[in-house]
Parts: C-alpha cells; structure tokens; sequence
C-alpha cells in the first residue's frame, strides 16, 4: 500500500474542504449570530477550521509525493475511506468550536451523518442554532451526495485524480455505473452539473412557494442529496403546506435516480430512460409503497381523511425509500406492519448512480433474478442462464460481488443490533438505528424514531453507528479493506 | 463474359464449373496451392495462386480485362476488400458472399451498395428465410419459389385421412376452391410421375404442389396439414446462423431450445438470446434428450458446421421422437444418401449460395431452376418471341409427355394452364419436366438450357 501518496490524495481533499468552508463563513457573517456562552462565534468557529485544514492540507499535498497514475484499486479504496474519515473530521470542527455539539462525537456523528447523507442528528433543538451552522449542515450533505472525491475530479482534474479507482469506490452501486464520456473528469463534470442544475430548479420552485430563502436554500441542498436535514425541529412538516411537500417529494424522487439517466434524459434520450428497469423498479415500488401505506394509515386512523393519510404516505414513503429522512408524520406511531414495511423499504433505497443510500434496486433486481436462475436450473439442470439486466447479461464476478455485498450490509446491520441492545437500548431502536444509519437513512423507530433523535444513544453506540453510516456510503468493502492485513503487506 | 473467382473452396469451385461449362471464361484465386493445383488439373481455368487482397496478385489473375468479380472466400473481410479493389480496377459487377448479418437482411447499418458491392449473398440469411417458409406451410418437407415469390411449390407427404386422398387428378379440377393449386408431380415408390387427368391419388404419395401464394391457405385443409402447428424446436449447435434463426423464431415459436457442445459457444448464444433455452451438451447426448423431451419436438434442426455430426444427431433426434428433422450438410456428397435415411429436410448452404449466383447472372431465359428428386427438375422459362410456343394454345402445342405447365405468369397474374390458353410474348411459364424431357422442353422454348442444381 502506498501510504504517502494516499495522503497526497487526502491533503488535497483537505484543501477542497478549506475552499468551501467560505461558503458557511459568509451566511454566518451576513446573519451575525452571539456566540454561546463559553465558546467562539460561528464565524470564528468555520474561519478557525478553515485555516487548519487548509495548512494541514497544504502540507500533506506539497511534502509528500503524488502517486495517482501508479494507483492499484486497494489505494483507490483507500484514498476514498481516508478522505471521508478526514473530511468528516475536519467538519465536525465547526460543531464543536460553536457549541452547537459540546461533545466532539456528538459533533463527529452530525458532521459524518451530513457527509453521508443519512440525516440521523443527534441535534434536540435545531430552530434556535446559528444559520451558519444550519448551512453547513444541509452543504455537507450537498457535498456527500454527489461525493467529494467525484467533486475534486471535476473542479482539479489537472491533478490527476481522475483515476477509474477512485470513481468506482466512490460512486454508489459501483460494478452497475456506466462511463458516459471518455474521460473520467468529462463524466464528474456532466454529474455535478446535471446535480447542481437540480439544485437550482428545486430552490426556484421553493421560493417560488414563498418558503425563506434561507430554508429553501437549505433544504434544497439536502433534498436533491437525499440526506434529509432540516433547519427546522419538524422537518418539512414545518411548512405544513402542500406545495412544499410535492416540491420536495418530486426532486427527492429525482435524487433517487441514477445521474446518468438524468443526463441521457437531457439529452432527450427518452427511451432509454423509460425501459430502464432500474428505474422501473424504483418507481413500482414507489407506488405500491405509497398505495400500502394509504390503505393501512386510512384504515387504521379514523381521524385521517383518505386525503390526509395520502398526504402523509406519499411523503414519508417516498423520504424513506429515497433515503432522505425528511418527515412531515411520526411514522413510528404508525401501525405496526407500516412501521416494519419502513424498514424493509430502507434496505432498499434508490437507483445505482444517485444520491441515494442503501442497497439500491439494481441489486434487489439482480438478486430476484439470481433466485429465479435457481429455480429454472431446477426444471432445466443443463440449461445455460444467464442473469440479464435490460438484455445484457450481468458478468459472473458481479453476481458475486452484489450477493457478498448483501451479506455484509445484512451481516452488520445484525451485528450493529446486537451491540447496541448490549448497551441497554431498547429493541425497536436498536434494530432501526443500526439499519437506519448503515442504509443512511436517517430516522428510525422508537427512540431515534421521526420526531426522536439519536442524543440518547450512549457514547460507544455512537461510535459503532459514526462507523455504519461511512460504511453505507462506501459500500462497505472500501473500510473493509483497510482491516485486512493482505492488502497493507508489501 | 470474363469473370475472377476469388476462393476455390466448394462454393467457387462448383460456380467455376457451371459458369466454364455455359461458356464464360473464368480465372480463379486462391492461396491454397493444393486447391489450385486440383482445379487447373479438372477444370478449364485459369488458376492463380496468391492473397487477392494484393493487387499485383489481382492483375496477375488479369482483372484489367474482367467483367465480373465473385468473391466468395471464407472470410468477409476478404470478399470486401476484393470488391474495393475490384471496384479501382473499374469492374462493374461485383458479387460477395457476406455471412455476417450486419451487412444483410434487416440487421445491416450500410447497404452493401455503399460497400462497393453490387450484391452481396448471406447463405446464413437464405437458410432462416428456407426455414421460416417451411414452418409457415406445416407439413411441407421442401419449399421452393417462384415469379419473386407469388408463386410457391410445396412437396407435401400425402396423409391417411386428407380430403385429397382417393380422388383423381380431374375430379380436384373441378373443385371451385382448388382453382389455383396445381398438382404438377407424383412421387411414388421412388419414381416420380407427371400425373394425367385419370391418375388417383393414394396414401403415401409424394405430391408436389404449384400453388399461387394467396391460396396456401385453401390447399393446407385438403391435406389435412392444419393440425400439426409446430410448437417445440431443438436446434442442435449454437453459431450464427442457429442464433440469429433462433432470435426469429422465439417470436412465433412456443418452445425453442438450442443443444451446443462448446461452454463458451454455449455462453454467446445466452447473451444474444431472450427466451430460448441454451443446453450445454453434445448432439449425441442421450441424456440430455431425455432432459429436454425430445419426444416432444415437433422439429430438430442439425445446423452445426459439422456434417457427420449433423446427420448423426439428426439420426438419434428422430429415433429420440422428434417429429421432423432438418439437416444441414456442407458436402454435397452427403445428399443422396439423407432421403434414404429418413433426414425429412436437408439444406447445403454451399449449393445455396452458387444458385443465389447464378440466379443473379442469368437475364432472360431460365429464371429458375429447381431439383425435385435425381431425374426431374421445374424451370422458370421467359416465353422468347422468335420461340416455337409463343402466340400458341396449349393444346395446339406438342408438349412431352413427361413434361407439364406447372403454371403460367403473365404480369404478375397466374393463370391456370388449360388447353385454351394462348402463350404469349414475355409471360413465364413454370415447367415441371423429367429429365428425358428436357431437351425437347428447351426446343420449344427456343433456348439453351442452363441447369444447376440446388
């Protein structure tokens, strides 16, 4: 493992971080807020950790020696693992130093929930923080949700970190994405664009819907990311209107889709995206969801008109499956096939390719199919199948690859539920917060249910849960690697 | 006419030999010394022995002086680049066999005219379209056409309880309905009979039908064909042709299942196919027809490149059950032992591809010729001005016994040969005719007769 030029990688991911701390630093300046008691201004708390990581970044790119053209995929694996840890770190200072966290992994656990788009908070009063810090939180999912290396492609690709290792560990559902231009730097860009474009729209079509400019603009940051902060306590259920809720519903789906369809879409290829099966899928399910949690929420709450409780589900729903965790109703007051149906379409999540969590349905497609070849070589034991996806058959290695994945992602959340129900909490939250976090979904049930927060889970249970949500953005294997021993020996 | 061959294999060898013999003068190239040497010694060409796609090697063969070029070596790639070449050397015709699909047929991206080929032949695409043809006619074992397709001759095995059986040959006359179909051979015990007005039809007969397309339907009932609509097929060996017949045929078959003896071959045909079941296993693998229920086929098809194999998997297919079989055998020595042996249909791509050829060389005249069995054939001929029958009534004429008017064109229409009629000018006439008849045939029509075998 080439340990140095890794670090070259991350102390340039350090100084991408410095340059978008400016953006906090002005909303802060601009709103001016007091400082706690006790401890530093916002603007303060973002100039300090502005200049740290911009000289600690500064150092590690200038002394130590690039390596990316020798990249090997471990060194690819690790240099994402490493920078996300690093940056993740480095954003929990502004948390800490303001005194919005007084406990550094309280504030470690919010800057890597925003990373990586989960949205879990452990925050109890979100209204009365400074907006810098309410900024920061929402950008920090903006930035997780396309990700940060994917960013560095397209802002410095004369660096050369354009490299297929980096691009594979890094996007979400790996083996599936597809290169839309020769040049891995082309494609980050036409991303980041097709994202940034979203944006803009979203944040058009909420001021347009009278919400502040501020709350617009941060939740448009971290709706079309997928991750699901808020500024307010309530969520969306803050606004209490309509049009917000179908604004947000619209481009949460949209963020659950994978960006490379986005931009054929652009491109007016239209029907490649409507036979997408993926997309298919994710829609399907969407639906069926939607229509399920209607019926049950209608049946079982007399005080709900059909419309109020279609409302309800279609948000909640289309929040969970996306994997953002905005709320506008405590679903954990739901009935309790609903409540247990939230978790099961949470290991699911959106397209391969967006910002969504979770396992994504390319791999519940392939894994179905995977089943039914089974069965068929049952009937016909030699007969040749091939497990196909549109027409295409999915190679050998893959199968295997999203198969070994889906152990994992269920093997740890297992594991997670085990060790936080060691720790006293109680059954219901320990099930959900383990899922929730390694799905990066955000709200769970019981404690850390909608309207809960992750606060009073204790001190090593945040640490394991910190560990699940960078786990879930990288797909696991990416931290896997850097314990095995095989792939540190010379 | 001058024409260079470009290949000797069995497909320019066997064009050499026709095309020498109706007079044409011919040179032919190929980079086997051994085919070269095997060629000048039988035939009466010039042979050259180089690679085509050099010019020097070109000019040696004297294309300078050609009128046509047939490339039909066993790489596309070559017959391309000879027809460039060719096209430099300002030949004008150009011919090329192409086995690729992407060149031909509904799959191609340029027409071959923008490859500099004036025409280019697809034996893979002549196979699917035989094939095709003969499930669209349920129970016809041998298919021919004729006038551009409107005019169809099905060989049909003549069942127990069909309509026809046990009437004569003037009774079907009178049937409104049959108005169309013309019964034009009989084979029976081996031996074919043009049929006269009192001949009967009996069980087991071998009768080869002429019948105008729109009315295939009509003729399908009378023989009791309707009932055995083809539902399962096993094709035997995955490669391009059986790949690209099997994508057609997922789309009007039930059930179609293809047998490869290579894993890899095996794994490309899955790829490319969406419902057909691959099997891995050999054409011989008794187990593995028990597997797929080879008591249930309706069809086996032999396709692989491999003749022995085809032949004996076809064999063990049809003692396995299957209902029918089909066999493709590259050498044409193979042919008159398949009857024999019970192989229902046999195809030779090779032989496929010098008719498609030759079809295209002849202007006028014979259109078409087509083999029935050893000593009959059916012709297409154009009716000449200056010939014996035209401006005739057929009754007037003094047509051989052992000869018939299968059926008369005149633009586009088809009309039934009685004695009334008057042959005129430019009409074509489809003629069946027993070998002993065919000179005098080609007498009344004025003309040489250029036969070649299909």
């Amino acid at each position: 493992m080439n340990i140095l030029a890794i670090f070259n990688v991350v102390g340039v991911l350090l100084l991408l971080l410095s340059g978008l701390l400016v953006l906090p630093i002005g909303i802060s300046f601009y709103y001016d807020y007091q400082s706690l008691p006790g401890f530093m201004t916002e603007t303060q708390a973002f100039t300090l950790t502005l200049v740290v990581s911009f000289l600690i970044g500064l150092t590690l790119w200038k002394i130590l020696p690039s390596g990316v053209e020798k990249l090997r995929d471990r060194e690819g694996f690790a240099i994402v693992a490493l920078s996300w840890i690093a940056v993740a770190l480095a954003g929990a200072f502004p948390y800490y130093l303001s005194g919005a966290c007084p406990d550094f992994i309280d504030a470690f656990f919010e800057s890597m929930s925003g990373f990586t788009t989960t949205g879990a908070t452990i925050l109890t009063d979100i209204d009365s923080l400074p907006r810098g810090v309410l900024f920061w939180r929402s950008l920090t999912q903006w930035l997780g949700g396309m990700g940060i290396i994917l960013l560095s492609m397209a802002i410095f690709p004369a660096l050369g970190i354009g490299s297929a290792h980096l691009f594979k560990a890094e996007v979400p559902g790996g083996v599936t994405v597809e290169r839309m231009q020769p040049r891995l730097a082309e494609t980050a860009k036409i991303l980041w664009k097709t994202y940034v474009v979203l944006t803009v729209f979203e944040l058009i079509l909420l001021t347009l819907g009278e919400v502040e400019f501020f709350d617009a603009l941060c939740h448009s940051l971290s709706t079309v990311a997928t991750g699901g902060f808020s500024t307010h306590n309530a969520s969306i259920g803050y606004f209490n209107s309509g049009y917000v809720e179908s604004i947000s519903i619209l481009f949460m789906f949209l963020g659950g889709i994978s960006f490379a369809l986005h931009y054929q879409l652009i491109n007016g290829n239209f029907a490649t995206v409507f036979k997408n099966p993926e997309l298919r899928f994710y829609s399907t399910m969407i639906v069926i969801g939607i229509a399920l949690a209607t019926w049950g929420l209608a049946s079982s709450r007399p005080d709900l008109t059909l419309d109020e409780s279609f409302r309800k589900a279609a948000f909640n729903i289309v929040s969970i499956n996306t994997t953002s965790g905005f709320v506008t109703d405590d679903f954990n007051a739901w009935p309790n096939f609903l409540r247990i149906f939230m978790l099961v379409i949470m290991m699911v999540g959106g397209c391969s390719g967006s910002t969504s969590g979770s396992l994504k349905a390319i791999r519940f497609i392939i894994l179905f199919k995977i089943i039914r070849r089974e069965l068929k070589k049952l009937v016909h034991p030699r007969a040749i199948f091939h497990v196909k996806v549109a027409g295409k058959s999915v190679k050998p290695d893959d199968l295997t690859n999203v198969v070994a994945l889906t152990c994992f992602f269920m093997g740890f959340a297992t594991l997670g539920c085990i060790l936080l129900s060691l720790m006293g909490v109680d059954l219901p939250t320990a099930i959900s917060a383990s899922i929730a976090c390694l799905f990066n979904i955000g709200p769970g049930l019981g404690q850390v249910g909608a309207m809960g927060t992750y606060a009073d889970i204790p001190f090593m249970g945040k640490g394991i849960l910190i560990t699940f949500m960078l786990m879930g953005r990288l797909e696991i294997f990416g931290i896997m690697l850097l314990f095995l021993p095989m792939a540190w020996r010379k | 006419m001058r024409i260079l061959i470009v290949g000797a294999g069995i497909v320019g060898t066997n064009l050499a030999q026709e095309l020498s013999q109706e007079g044409h003068d011919i040179a032919i190239i190929d980079e086997d010394p051994e085919k070269i040497r095997r060629i000048s010694d039988t035939l009466d060409v010039m042979s050259v022995r180089g690679n085509a796609c050099l010019p020097s090697v070109l000019m040696k063969a004297g294309i300078r002086n050609m009128e046509m070029v047939i490339a039909v070596t066993n790489k596309d790639e070559i017959n391309m680049m000879v027809c460039f070449l060719a096209s430099k050397f300002n030949i004008q015709k150009r011919f090329a066999r192409l086995r690729s699909m992407e060149f031909t047929g509904s799959g191609q991206v340029f027409p071959p005219e923008e490859l500099f080929i004036d025409h280019a032949i697809n034996p893979g695409e002549i196979i699917i379209d035989t094939v095709i043809k003969l499930l669209e006619t349920p129970g016809a074992v041998n298919v021919a056409e004729f006038a551009q397709g409107r005019v169809l001759l099905r060989e049909f095995d003549l069942p127990e309880n069909a309509p026809l059986t046990g009437k004569s040959i003037k009774e079907l006359a009178s049937i409104s309905d049959l108005d169309l179909i013309l019964i034009v051979a009989i084979v029976r015990g081996g031996k074919l009979i043009i049929p006269k007005p009192e001949d009967i039809l009996q069980t087991g007969d071998r009768i080869y039908t002429m019948v105008y397309k729109e009315f295939l339907p009509f003729l399908l009932p009378m023989l009791n064909k309707t009932v055995d609509a083809v539902e399962k097929i096993v094709i035997f060996s995955a490669n391009r042709v059986s790949i690209n017949l099997a994508k057609k045929l997922e789309e009007i078959v039930k059930d179609v299942c293809i047998i490869e003896p290579s894993r890899d071959a095996a794994h490309k045909a899955v790829d490319t196919l969406r419902k057909t079941l691959v099997h891995h296993g050999t054409g011989t693998d008794l187990d593995l027809f028990n597997d797929i229920n080879m008591k249930d086929a309706d069809f086996f098809m032999a396709l692989s490149d491999d003749d022995e194999n085809n032949i004996l998997a076809a064999l063990l297919a049809k003692k396995y059950g299957a209902k029918r079989a089909l066999v493709i055998t590259n050498d044409p020595e193979y042919l008159p032992i398949l009857d024999s042996i019970g192989m229902d249909i046999t195809i030779n791509p090779r032989l496929i591809t010098v008719s498609a050829i030759l079809k295209h060389l002849r202007k006028g005249g014979v259109i078409s010729v087509f083999k029935l069995i050893e000593n009959a054939e059916v012709m297409e001929l154009v009716v000449d001005a200056n010939s014996t029958i035209a401006g005739n009534k057929i009754s007037k004429l003094k047509f051989p016994k052992d000869a018939i008017i299968g059926a008369v064109l005149r633009q586009d229409e088809m009309m039934v040969p009685d004695d009334e009629l008057t042959i005129l000018e430019g009409d074509s006439v489809i003629v069946v005719a027993l070998s002993s008849a065919i000179d005098k045939i080609e007498k009344l029509f004025g003309r040489k007769r250029h036969f070649f075998r299909f």
